[in-house]
């Protein structure tokens, strides 16, 4: 026993065999992935990466080429999707048309022969847990996009599935009911204990909700960790790229100390966090840090390991200010200094030379 | 320019209905008209030809011929069609665009082409020509209409209705029964109404595989060389030609609304 509420081992899907070879798609590519029961997991990844793929390999919609997925400890490559103890929450909703909202919220239970009483005392449960009651009786074309949503999920929640699949739930919503919907989401979950895979393209969504990311392109998983792992020490260069904002320089390892590593960066020394992986002296490697995390001084205040650049633009952003800097290497760093107390706004005008800093551990060597 | 356009538009459009619905009501007219010859002026009021209608026998023989032909093929037309659209639109299967190829052939094939070769067909079994005969003909020819109109049905709603279904616990054939059919009913309805209408009428391929007992396009293109029968042909015409109409407004409404 595992211990997993999912599990996939080396799960692959090709697509495209039956036009013959040569229009072949890998959608999905080895992915190892073990989700922990009550987790809130969420795919994360750029359109056509496989998230949708992988999610209905794990419902049973699609078959895969390789590789196994377990739900709670069972193989499932022969179980049929009405038979897997997973419900799906999909992208557009597909509410049935022909029945009303009650009739869609009960259909799980009426397949499954539930008796009327119980069926309807559940049917009102689960319309009162996503906050919709009063509204059984409407037909789904008669509902707003959110409301859409939240019938989806009564009629997933009402079967009481041990893993939760939901693809985009919140992409066709407009922003302020999104966020609204992101925060109920969560709580849900939380109050229903019930594992979730959630997939997104939307990354601040993926931050705020998940207990765990798994970030995947073209196909395969790339990085799986908490939200703080998954934005303060991306695995490569893609999740760094992918997960906010961040500046890629050029580097060659010039030596170690205890936790950190010192680097070459346009000619001067710098200090990053140290790696798992060990590098050797002289290494090519890629420094990958955050706007927000560099703060400028003027090159007047000589000191010791910085960076030193030209300011070509700053732009105002309301909480903060954005600093494109040109290194003497012709690379562009950008840093975002808060307008707190005089400093950044103001400060630095386009023209004027400055210093780079960052503490050691806010950046990090990439060699992926 | 723009009003040129529109009074030219509007002359062709009442030509059109000039055209097309003239005819129909000379049709109409005429079964009222107290004369045997089907000439102006008219002469006054009758409902005799409606009276001599309910005694002609082999008419109405004919009538009901193509009634009970009529229902029977749409019926297994429009549950073959089905079964063959959902097949269509739902699955990929290996040798799905032959499949669409051949079953929409007798659209694009002329009735006298289809008449002859079935005729050949039958006669190479030794199959005795008959009502059935005719039947397997309309089946053939409606089978096409169905696929299309419930298939556009089906491309109209997404495939992840059915997908929910099964992921609530729907078999394939609780699916079919409780979300796909239900959804395409309206459609179904509609491309039954339509095989009907279209069996009801035809003659080419009545003609070639048609036996002792007849069908009314049949029976009223034969009784064409008695001028004397023809104010009741017109009469029956009269009939048929608003229950077609009815028929058709009934199947369209049904999918709109759907
Ligand atoms: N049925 C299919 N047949 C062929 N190729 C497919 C099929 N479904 C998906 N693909 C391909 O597999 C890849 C992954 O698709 P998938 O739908 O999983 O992406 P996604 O990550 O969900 O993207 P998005 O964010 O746009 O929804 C894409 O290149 C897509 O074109
Ligand atoms: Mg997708």
């Amino acid at each position: 026993m595992s211990g997993f509420s999912v599990e996939l081992r080396e799960l692959t899907k090709v697509f495209g065999t039956s036009h013959g070879p040569g229009n072949e798609v890998v959608a999905v590519r080895d992915v190892n992935l073990g989700i922990h029961p009550g987790e809130f997991f969420t795919l994360l990844g750029p359109s056509g990466c496989g998230k949708t793929t992988t999610l209905r390999l794990i419902g049973g919609f699609e078959m895969p080429t390789r590789g196994e997925i377990f739900i709670e400890g069972e193989p499932m490559s022969h179980v049929p999707p009405y038979r897997r103890p997973v419900n799906i929450v999909f992208q557009n909703y597909a509410l049935f048309p022909h029945l009303t909202v009650a009739q869609n919220v009960a259909f799980g239970p009426t397949i499954k022969g539930v008796p009327r009483a119980e069926r309807e005392r559940r049917v009102q449960e689960a319309l009162a847990l996503v906050r919709l009651p009063n509204i059984g009786n409407r037909k789904p074309s008669q509902l707003s996009g959110g409301q859409q949503q939240r019938v989806a999920l009564a009629r997933a929640l009402i079967n009481e599935p041990a893993v939760l699949l939901l693809d985009e739930p919140l992409g066709a919503l407009d922003l302020k009911l999104r966020k609204q919907m992101q925060s109920e989401l969560k709580h849900l979950q939380q109050q229903v204990g019930i594992t979730f895979i959630y997939v997104t393209h939307d990354q601040e969504e993926a931050l705020t909700m998940s207990d765990r990311i798994a970030v995947m392109n073209e196909g395969q998983v790339l990085q799986v960790g908490d939200p703080v792992t998954i934005y303060e020490r991306p695995s490569c260069r893609f999740v760094a790229d992918f997960i906010g904002e961040t500046n890629f320089l050029r580097a060659q390892v010039v030596g170690k100390e205890r936790d950190r590593i010192c680097l070459c960066v346009a000619g001067e020394r710098v200090w990053a966090g140290a790696t798992e992986e060990p590098l050797r002296e002289g290494q090519e490697v890629t420094l990958a840090i955050r706007p927000e995390k560099i703060d400028l001084l003027s090159a007047a205040q000589a000191n010791g390991a910085a960076l030193t650049g030209v300011v070509r633009e700053v732009v105002y952003l309301g909480t903060d200010t954005r600093f494109v800097v040109i290194l003497p290497s012709g690379e562009t760093v950008v840093a975002r200094l808060q307008n707190i107390g005089g400093h950044g706004l103001g400060e630095f005008a386009a023209g004027d030379r400055v210093k780079l800093l960052w503490a050691a551990e806010d950046a990090r060597p990439l060699t992926g | 320019m723009r009003r040129r356009f529109f009074s030219a538009a509007w002359a062709y459009y009442i030509l059109l209905v000039i055209f097309l619905y003239l005819p129909i009501g000379l049709l109409i007219v005429f079964s009222f008209n107290d004369s045997p010859m089907v000439v102006f002026p008219l002469k006054g009021f009758t409902l005799k030809w409606y009276g001599a209608l309910a005694q002609a026998r082999e008419m109405l023989a004919a009538l009901r011929n193509s009634l009970i032909l009529g229902l029977a093929s749409s019926a297994v037309a429009t549950f073959l069609g089905t079964m063959a659209a959902l097949a269509a639109v739902r699955y990929r299967f290996p040798g799905r665009g032959v499949f669409m190829a051949v079953s929409a052939m007798p659209l694009v094939i002329p009735y006298v082409v289809l008449g002859v070769a079935l005729l050949i067909l039958f006669s190479t079994f030794n199959i005795e020509r008959s009502l059935f005969t005719v039947g397997i003909g309309h089946i053939v020819i409606n089978i096409p209409y169905v696929m299309l109109i419930v298939g556009a049905r089906l491309v109209g709603f997404p495939s992840s209705l059915e997908e929910a279904a099964m992921d609530l616990g729907a078999t394939y054939w609780g699916t079919l029964r409780r979300v796909t059919i239900p959804i395409a009913m309206p459609a179904i309805v509609a491309a039954f109404l339509t095989s009907f209408t279209t069996s009801f009428d035809e003659f080419a391929v009545s003609f070639f595989l048609t036996g002792t007992e007849v069908t009314l396009p049949i029976y009223v293109y034969s009784q064409l060389r008695f001028p004397s029968r023809l104010p009741v042909v017109i009469t029956l015409s009269a009939i048929v030609m608003t229950g077609s109409v009815a028929l058709l407004l009934f199947a369209e409404s049904l999918r709109r609304k759907g």
